[in-house]
């Protein structure tokens, strides 16, 4: 974990723990400061400072933590409600009573307060004022008089005399000094109890406008030394003459009673100080109080937002992961942080997700194993030449693989997912094979197998078809469906066992015929000329009969002995076109009957054949063509070569096409079988033996109707000579091998 | 639950902002109408050479208003602090300091005498006056105070005086200063008074 996410997931908590413990600290440091004033009064604007600083982190914080709730209550994220609702009381539990604490201590302090000024503090105090002032008054009275009485005294005096009788009433009286001032405020005689100490006394400017009125003057004052003495004056003169004299004393206030007037004085100055302070004391106190409670409120709710956040952070951490787990990542794991309730579920849910990760391993190995059988089975179907088709309970086609597509002539990879009795409406061979189909599916028979033959525009196909049930849980299952195109099998067997009696023929007709003949011909030369005439020519008839169905029987045998026989073949390279041409000329030169058109592809190569076979083959067509021609106004043969666009294994492919009566539908499987022909004379085996020419090349030969009239296709290989030579000669031997 | 819980939010917050706001209100108001107001500064000063020794002479202008005057009916005792500070002026470095010096006076109302009492903390000298205009006026007068010796000044160099006055209203201890911060009325200072002093 680097230094940034370190700091995002910690730097809350370090900066919240951080501005409580600053914040407990300048508390400490404030309330030191109250107590200690004279060691904390430097230090006072930092606590403060600090103090502030605490408020505004924790604001800060709270903020901070406020916002991203919200934010999170507002996009539903785990656990939002539940840390909204754990806040909400915890608050709720911490503010409640710090505000019931405020309320009261804010009636403490106003009340507390305005008690120490209570009315009766008030009206004591200055009753007691009053009370000194008047017994003051009293003595300050007598020592006005007894100043005047002594000023008095001294008027008749002149200034020389003074002295001796300011000491003398000194002494007699309670005065500490007594001092004539002269003009300019020259002193003419001083007497006081401490010559030493104190300088005489001197008028003030308000003593002497006193004086200058012609009124005696008398204060009470205090000395440096916090005690109380009376100050008077009084003129010698008469008022208003120049120079005139004043007389200037000074009267002790007695120790008791300076002392009670000190008392008096002071706690009427610490009152008046007090009186001052109530309501500047009043309001700092509550802006404290105010201060305080308000960072105990914050620190309050964001010790409930810590809380509860500390209680929630396991269940959202425990939602994540189960909506992790449900996403389907089963390798989520939880930390376990305590050992309660929360740490057991913790660890539940640890095991919960290692079973299910388990169990998914398992699952996606078997389905691996499923999906590979699968793959396999859909390479071995999409490579079978038997067709497959699984249809689902409703019918709807679920697979078909390319053999059923090329059984049926139509792309059946688009009809998945439709049914299957509408997945076509044209009439092809699907629609055959659906409605017989159907017929089995309707009677809720799910377990057949059976022959079915299928009428297309190329012939009949015989399928070879079996349905089974597919294991399914349902009551109704669904079925596959395994055909296969048997046409080209039976085919074959036909071919095999007509070349089979064609070699019976040859081998057990043909040899009896020579006999037959010759012992004919013997008869007749014995017994001819010894017979009358009648007897000898009706032997004659009879024999020359057997004869010629005799000769008639050998060039049947003869023909089936060809049609049986692997003939000599000498492969050589031929140009198709050029031989095409030779051969359509000499029809055009006999027989001007039908048109004979060309259509020959230019890029067609040499293939290797045997020419004189390629040339009956030519003959054999072009003869069926014109004989199905006959009497037809308009006739013609058009005959066209190509060469097929498969480039892997190219065919040179001749067609012959007349716009005769074309094949009858129903021989359109069998025209190549032997003595199958729809003429009433010829043998039957002339489109057998170029089948067998055409097989011997390695190609192949089909016969359909088109342009309304008959159309055979022979498809020759281009590049397979070798092959076919093997294969001829193989077959050669096998011939042989039988005939022994 | 949400709205609810802003709702909680609102009414707590509300009634803090509430309670807080009254509550300074409540404390700064009156204090502010209780303290030191008015114009306080030195109007003039000059220092002046009798005997060789510099005098100082100032004029101040208080801030007392009704309420501080009623105060020190009351008996709120008034403290003025005057500092005295002769620097010699010097190029391209600080000043140096030459003399200092600072007098302390202290006006209180004596309750039994009923006289104001005018005291030179410094010299411990008092004067009492019989109201309370005589003794602001007296207090708002320096004249002839001994400040600075003549030999500690050289004719060929410049020098700056400068006066500055601090006022202090009652007797508010220490402890209680230090919770009262953020009330200014209590302690006033006035700017530097500044005038070259010409040996």
């Amino acid at each position: 974990m680097d230094a940034t996410a370190l700091g995002r997931r910690y730097g809350s908590s370090v900066l919240g723990a951080s501005g409580v413990a600053l914040w407990l600290v300048a508390l400490y440091l404030l309330a030191s400061a109250a107590q200690n004033s004279a060691e904390y009064y430097k230090w006072l604007p930092w606590i403060l400072l600090i103090n502030v600083a605490g408020l505004l982190t924790l604001l800060v914080l709270l903020a901070n933590k406020l916002t991203r709730l919200v934010k999170d209550f507002r996009q539903h994220v785990p656990g939002s409600r539940l840390q909204v609702r754990t806040i909400a009381t915890f608050s709720a539990l911490a503010v409640v009573p710090i505000l019931v604490v405020y309320y009261f201590s804010l009636q403490f302090i106003n009340r507390g307060i305005d008690s120490w000024f209570e009315l009766e503090v008030s009206q004591g105090l200055k009753d007691t004022r009053e009370l000194s002032q008047a017994a003051l008054e009293l003595r300050v009275r007598e020592f006005l008089q007894h100043t005047q009485v002594v000023a008095r005294e001294l008027a008749r005096l002149p200034d020389f005399n003074l002295i001796g009788v300011l000491d003398r009433e000194r002494r007699e009286g309670t005065a500490l000094e007594f001092t004539v001032m002269g003009p300019q405020a020259r002193i003419l005689a001083t007497s006081s109890d401490r010559p030493m100490d104190i300088m005489p006394l001197s008028a003030t400017d308000e003593m002497m406008l006193q004086i200058r009125r012609g009124q005696p003057y008398v204060s009470l004052d205090t000395d440096s030394v916090g005690g109380y003495v009376i100050r008077a004056a009084a003129p010698l003169d008469a008022s208003g003459t120049p120079g005139a004299r004043v007389l200037l004393a000074m009267y002790p206030v007695p120790q008791q009673l300076s002392k009670l007037a000190d008392t008096v004085q002071r706690s009427y100055t610490q009152y008046a100080s007090l009186v001052q302070l109530r309501q500047p004391l009043k309001s700092t106190f509550l802006l404290i109080l105010t201060f305080v409670v308000l960072m105990s409120l914050i620190a309050a709710v964001y010790g409930a937002f810590f809380a509860a956040q500390r209680l929630v952070q396991p269940v959202q951490d425990l939602i994540a992961a189960t909506r992790a787990v449900a996403k389907g990542n089963y390798d989520t794991q939880l930390q376990r942080q305590t050992h309660d309730e929360l740490g057991f579920l913790v660890t539940s849910f640890n095991d919960m997700t290692k079973r299910l990760g388990r169990a998914r391993e398992e699952t996606r190995s078997s389905q691996q194993a499923v999906e590979a059988e699968r793959a396999g089975l859909a390479v071995i179907l999409a490579r079978l030449s038997t067709g497959v088709v699984s249809l689902e309970p409703d019918l709807t086609v679920r697979t078909a693989n390319q053999a059923a597509s090329a059984i049926l002539g139509i792309d059946l990879a688009a009809a998945v997912g439709k049914r299957f009795d509408h997945a076509i409406s044209e009439d092809t061979l699907f629609t055959q094979f659906q409605a017989f189909v159907k017929i089995h599916l309707d009677a809720n028979n799910l377990d057949w197998r059976e022959q079915v033959e299928l009428l297309s525009e190329s012939g009949k196909h015989v399928l070879m078809c079996a349905c089974t049930a597919l294991p399914n849980e349902s009551d109704v299952p669904g079925v596959v469906l395994v055909f296969d195109d048997i046409t080209t099998l039976l085919q074959a067997q036909r071919d095999a066992a007509w070349g089979e009696v064609a070699r019976r023929l040859a081998h057990e007709i043909k040899n009896p015929l020579t006999p037959i003949q010759l012992s004919a011909e013997r008869m007749r030369r014995k017994f001819h000329g010894s017979m009358n005439a009648q007897d000898a020519q009706i032997l004659d008839r009879a024999t020359t009969t057997i004869v010629a169905q005799v000769e008639a029987m050998k060039q049947m045998v003869n023909a089936f002995s060809e049609y049986a026989r692997a003939p000599d073949m000498h492969f050589s390279s031929v140009d198709l076109n050029q031989l095409i041409s030779e051969v359509v000329d000499l029809y055009r030169v006999q027989d001007s009957s039908a048109e004979m058109k060309l259509s020959l592809g230019a890029n067609l190569p040499s293939i290797s054949a045997d020419r004189i076979r390629i040339r009956q083959i030519l003959n054999n067509l072009i003869t069926n063509s014109l004989e199905a021609l006959e009497g037809r106004a308009g006739a013609s043969i058009e005959i066209d070569t190509r060469v097929t666009d498969d480039t892997k294994r190219p065919f040179a492919v001749i067609s012959v096409t007349d716009n005769g009566p074309g094949f009858p539908r129903e021989l359109l499987g069998t025209v190549f079988d032997p003595y199958v022909t729809s003429k009433p004379k010829g043998t039957g085996l002339g489109l057998a033996i170029v089948k067998k020419i055409v097989e011997e090349h390695g190609g192949r030969i089909e016969a359909d109707n088109a342009r309304g009239g008959a159309r055979v296709r022979i498809f020759v290989p281009l590049a397979q000579s070798n092959r076919i030579q093997d294969a001829r000669e193989l077959r050669k031997t096998e011939h042989r091998r039988e005939q022994l | 639950m949400l709205k609810s819980f802003y709702n909680s939010l609102r009414i707590l917050g509300t009634l803090l902002v509430a309670g807080l706001s009254l509550s300074i209100l409540g404390a700064l108001t009156p204090a502010q109408a209780d303290g030191l107001d008015g114009r306080f500064e030195v109007r003039s000063a000059d220092l002046e050479l009798k005997e060789g020794v510099y005098h100082l002479n100032a004029r101040l202008d208080m801030p007392v208003g009704d309420a501080v005057r009623k105060g020190l009916a009351d008996g709120v005792p008034l403290g003025v602090e005057v500092d005295l500070l002769v620097e010699r002026v010097r190029q391209l470095l600080p000043n140096s300091k030459v003399a200092e010096l600072t007098q302390r006076y202290h006006l209180q109302y004596n309750a039994v005498s009923a006289r104001y009492i005018l005291r030179n903390d410094n010299s411990g000298q008092q004067e009492s006056l019989p109201t309370l205009e005589t003794a602001l006026e007296s207090l708002s007068q320096i004249h002839g105070l001994p400040a600075l010796d003549k030999s500690l000044v050289a004719a060929d160099r410049r020098y700056e005086a400068n006066v500055r006055a601090k006022i202090d209203f009652g007797t508010v201890p220490l402890s209680v200063r230090l919770l009262m911060f953020w009330v200014s009325d209590w302690h006033r200072e006035s700017d530097w008074y500044t005038w070259t002093l010409q040996p």
